[in-house]
């Protein structure tokens, strides 16, 4: 348990540290060109870089991040926006105030869940919520597909090491993980989908849309588990229990299924929980090119309406689901394997 | 696990595909629609935009609306009269048209809209701290006292920020606030208004059909402030049931709207987040029954326009549009009307609407062809680059590099600016490209003495000439940050013809000002006239009632879905 606290603590750095670097990233680094940026009186690098860092503790400590800020009221603002109205909205969003505070006012919002879209009205965590379940649907089922062809896949290839199939599927397993699922994704849409009429071709959420977004994020993650499956399994195959077992008389498929199978997959755990939390912080491309309404798009989607709480929400959203991967890993651990100890 | 169980993952794999093969799609009575964009807001002040206006317009209602042909005919009002100087506007409200639901207690339907409600709403857009883009547009502020009133609620705006304000302060001033209203806008018991212009205006009832000036009920936004975008309550045909941003948004239909043949259908389901090429898939699989194929892919858009199943179905109609490029008339070399004119000369429109496929039409002036006092004789600039160097040679004209500013938004955009600045380079005049986001553009094509060549384009905001003329070329358009006259053009004679039809009652006489003001303006060659664009639509065979509007780009109300 001390080691589960210690655990939870780092993560909690974890996500802190998240925070800071996004929005460094979003508020910071748009002040670095003007930082840089050549005066009347210096033009030359050194006096550029001595001026900047003059200029930037005054930027940092006392001054609102104009360049950043003024890009972030007019996103609010939408079409209209004269001087008055992106005054105003500075004002009421805190915008007219220097970095240290602005990032205050953004992690007082973010803890009591009042983060709210640029764009609308929308209350982020409450958007990422009603998206989740979308994802998750999304993700369980992409890694279902996984283990379900992997493991026979991993026995078979396992069984038969270094023939022909072997190689032959290796070879397979190597194309199927570099296949990019944008690629994929379109090609499946559009023969699968659209002129064999297999399966639908997207364009919400529902059972009806799951099976091609999830066999295009399925190819790449099934050949990857094979492999991965089929690498421990040599290992355990070679132990002296699985002799034993044989010497026993037990069948083969029950060696393999039984005794082999259940040691080989303890070390994928850790890989599946990874896996999955990085599934369920978004998929992107999967998600954009069947119109999946989940995290990953609206992450993209927040990124191009420059919807800065919202890109910060998604961001943060993402750590924590590695962060709770990374405690759920432990815990499936202790409870599978006793010689494993986290500290 | 004794033997490998393959009938079950057989099972499961059938069942999985089984789910795949299930088509949403065509029932009676609902409307399935695909878009791209999430509409940024419900709220009828703030929506102005292509992808808001659709939503807003069936959710609220005005006092006035137009019919098929783009005429002006009561909507909330049950009559109304102009008095003879045009300066009066009397509405007399209907008794049957209610809000959706009662904001305390949630009940169906709501209260009667009254006339406050419609004084309410525009005063809020008149209301600063609202940052509606209504406040922009010349026709509500040209009520009287309407420029007061906005002023008077900025500075109400800047004492209330005031953090140093005792509670009874604030709540006086609230109090001070809340009583204050533009002295133009007369509310008369519950079914009167009268609205009183400062001057004439011929436009003034297109004003009214703009979600601008929709009935909003002041408890609903007392109740839920600035998210009042997620909560409409409004007296139009649907209502909201559901809108979960970028994924979708689900209207239902309003039993108790006042038009009893209205909505034809139960309900419209949007789905977001559709990119055109989904939206065509889906098309043809039946899962969408509208498509709008004005930005498809050529390829795409050639194939279903001649397609024999779709042919029937197609129908087009023009954007109201204009798109231009602004020659900034107050810098060299655009400073000399010889150069404009040879600007327009020297590129070949032609092949810029053919990177449209045909959905475009070569402009003459800046009115777009559907558009009352649009003059299909009006003179053309012909590609003739023999002309233009003769032109830029009495200019005396000096080659110099300008900038070419335009946006990325759309995809043909890249290929035309690359057109014009080959047919440029034909005659002797030298462009380097540049290109930046759509607000960057407006942002920078918008300040004075700024940028000599911007491609811009412009989408009317009512059928009227006004609406492009005078907002695009008076001399009163300029202004040093955000000018809409991009062009910076500036013509006494112009200008004159301009204002006297803005004021002007007569509908004939006031077209022919038009006429001869657009007659001066393609003269004096302020824009590369490029072109209009063509909408292109195709519906399923089993969609009646859906029908391109000179006004609207949707008008969910009309359309039925058959069996």
């Amino acid at each position: 348990m001390k080691g589960l606290a210690k655990r939870a603590a780092w993560g909690v750095v974890t996500l802190w540290l998240v925070s800071l670097i996004t929005f460094g990233l979003l508020f910071v680094i748009p002040l670095v060109p003007t930082l840089f940026a050549p005066t009347k009186t210096q033009t030359s690098w050194p006096a550029r870089v001595s001026l900047a860092f003059q200029r930037s503790t005054q930027l940092m400590w006392t001054e609102p991040p104009r360049e950043a800020t003024d890009a972030m009221a007019m996103t609010i603002a939408g079409a209209h926006h004269d001087e008055k109205t992106l005054a105003n909205i500075k004002r009421d969003r805190g915008l007219d105030q220097p970095l240290p505070r602005q990032y205050a006012l953004f992690v007082r919002d973010a803890l009591t869940n009042n983060l709210t879209s640029y764009r609308n009205g929308d209350m982020v965590m409450a958007a990422i919520w009603r998206r989740f379940g979308n994802t998750f649907l999304l993700a369980a089922t992409a890694l279902s597909l996984y283990l379900i062809v992997a493991i026979p896949l991993g026995l078979a290839t396992a069984r038969r090491a270094g023939s022909g199939f072997d190689r032959s599927m290796l070879l397979l397993s190597l194309i199927a993980v570099s296949i990019p699922t944008f690629w994929l994704g379109r090609l499946l849409q559009y023969y699968l989908g659209y002129k064999m009429g297999a399966f639908s071709v997207g364009g919400d959420a529902n059972l009806a849309n799951l099976p091609l977004p999830a066999l295009t994020l399925a190819v790449g993650g099934a050949a990857y588990y094979s492999r991965l499956l089929h690498a421990n399994l040599r290992g355990v195959l070679s132990q002296d229990y699985i002799r034993a077992a044989r010497a026993r008389g037990i069948g083969e498929g029950k060696v393999m299924w039984r005794h082999a199978l259940k040691n080989a997959l303890i070390p994928l755990i850790a890989v599946l929980g990874m896996d999955f939390a990085s599934l369920l912080s978004g998929l992107i491309f999967t998600e954009k090119i069947f119109a999946w309404p989940g995290i990953g798009s609206l992450a993209i989607d927040s990124v191009q309406n420059q919807d800065t709480p919202m890109i910060m929400g998604t961001v943060l959203f993402s750590a924590l689901m590695v962060v709770l991967a990374n405690i759920a890993v432990d815990i499936a651990y202790r409870i599978i394997d006793p010689r494993v100890r986290v500290d | 696990m004794q033997r490998f169980k393959l009938p079950r993952i057989l099972l499961c794999v059938g069942l999985f595909w089984l789910a795949g093969c299930a088509r949403q799609g065509h029932e009676a009575g609902v409307l399935h629609v695909a878009v791209e964009a999430d509409p940024p807001t419900l709220d009828p002040a703030k929506s102005y935009d292509s992808s808001s206006i659709p939503f807003v317009r069936v959710l609220y209602r005005g006092l006035v609306d137009y019919d098929d042909n783009a005429g002006i005919v009561d909507a909330v009002a049950h009559s109304h009269m102009v008095s003879s100087d045009g300066k009066t506007y009397w509405f007399k409200l209907r008794r049957d048209a209610r809000f959706h639901h009662d904001e305390k207690t949630g009940t169906a339907p709501g209260r009667r809209v009254t006339s406050n409600d419609f004084r309410f709403a525009l005063e809020r857009v008149l209301d600063p701290e609202t940052a509606s883009d209504g406040l922009a547009l010349p026709g509500y502020l040209a009520i009287r006292g309407a420029k007061e009133f906005s002023e008077a609620c900025g500075k109400f705006a800047e004492q209330l920020a005031n953090q140093k304000l005792l509670p009874a302060q604030q709540a006086d001033l609230r109090r001070q606030r809340a009583a204050l209203h533009v002295e133009g806008i007369e509310v008369r018991g519950d079914d009167e208004i009268i609205f009183h212009l400062e001057d004439a205006d011929a436009t003034f009832l297109n004003y009214l059909t703009l979600p601008f000036a929709y009935a909003v009920p002041p408890e609903s936004v007392a109740r839920w402030g600035k998210s009042f975008s997620e909560h409409p309550n409004g007296c139009g045909p649907f209502i909201l049931e559901e809108w979960v941003h970028d994924g979708w948004l689900r209207l239902k239909k309003n039993p108790h709207y006042y038009d009893r043949n209205l909505p034809r259908c139960e309900r419209v389901n949007v789905q977001m987040g559709n990119k055109t090429t989904l939206q065509i898939m889906r098309f043809e699989r039946g899962e969408i029954d509208l498509l709008d194929m004005t930005s498809a892919f050529p390829p795409d858009f050639l194939r279903l326009r001649d397609e024999p199943q779709w042919k029937p179905y197609v129908q087009h109609g023009p954007m109201m549009d204009i798109r231009y490029v602004a020659l900034n008339c107050e810098l060299p070399p655009f400073n000399d009307v010889r150069v404009r004119r040879a600007v327009n000369y020297a590129v070949n429109r032609q092949r810029i609407t053919s990177f449209l496929a045909g959905r475009a039409t070569v402009a003459r002036g800046a009115l777009p062809p559907g558009m009352p006092s649009y003059n299909p004789k009006l003179f053309q600039y012909a590609h003739d680059p023999a002309k233009a160097r003769e032109l830029l040679k009495q200019a005396g004209y000096k080659d110099k590099p300008m900038t070419f500013w335009y946006s990325t938004r759309e995809g043909w955009y890249e290929k035309a600016a690359q057109s014009i600045k080959q047919d440029l380079a034909a005659v002797g005049m030298t462009i380097n490209l540049k290109a930046v986001s759509y607000g960057d553009l407006k942002a920078q094509a918008g300040k004075r003495k700024n940028v000599q060549l911007a491609m811009m384009g412009w989408y009317q905001d009512f059928p009227d000439p006004s609406n492009f003329l005078d907002v695009l070329f008076n001399t009163k358009a300029i202004t040093e940050v955000a000018s809409q006259n991009r062009a910076f053009y500036s013509n006494r004679r112009n200008d004159a013809l301009l204002d006297k039809a803005r004021v002007e009652i007569n509908r004939e006489k006031r077209l022919q000002m038009y006429r001869d003001a657009e007659k001066i303006i393609v003269d004096d060659a302020p824009w590369l006239f490029l072109h209009h664009t063509e909408r292109y639509l195709v519906s399923q065979p089993w969609i009646k009632g859906y029908k391109i509007h000179p006004m609207w780009s949707e008008r969910y109300e009309f359309v039925e879905v058959k069996r």
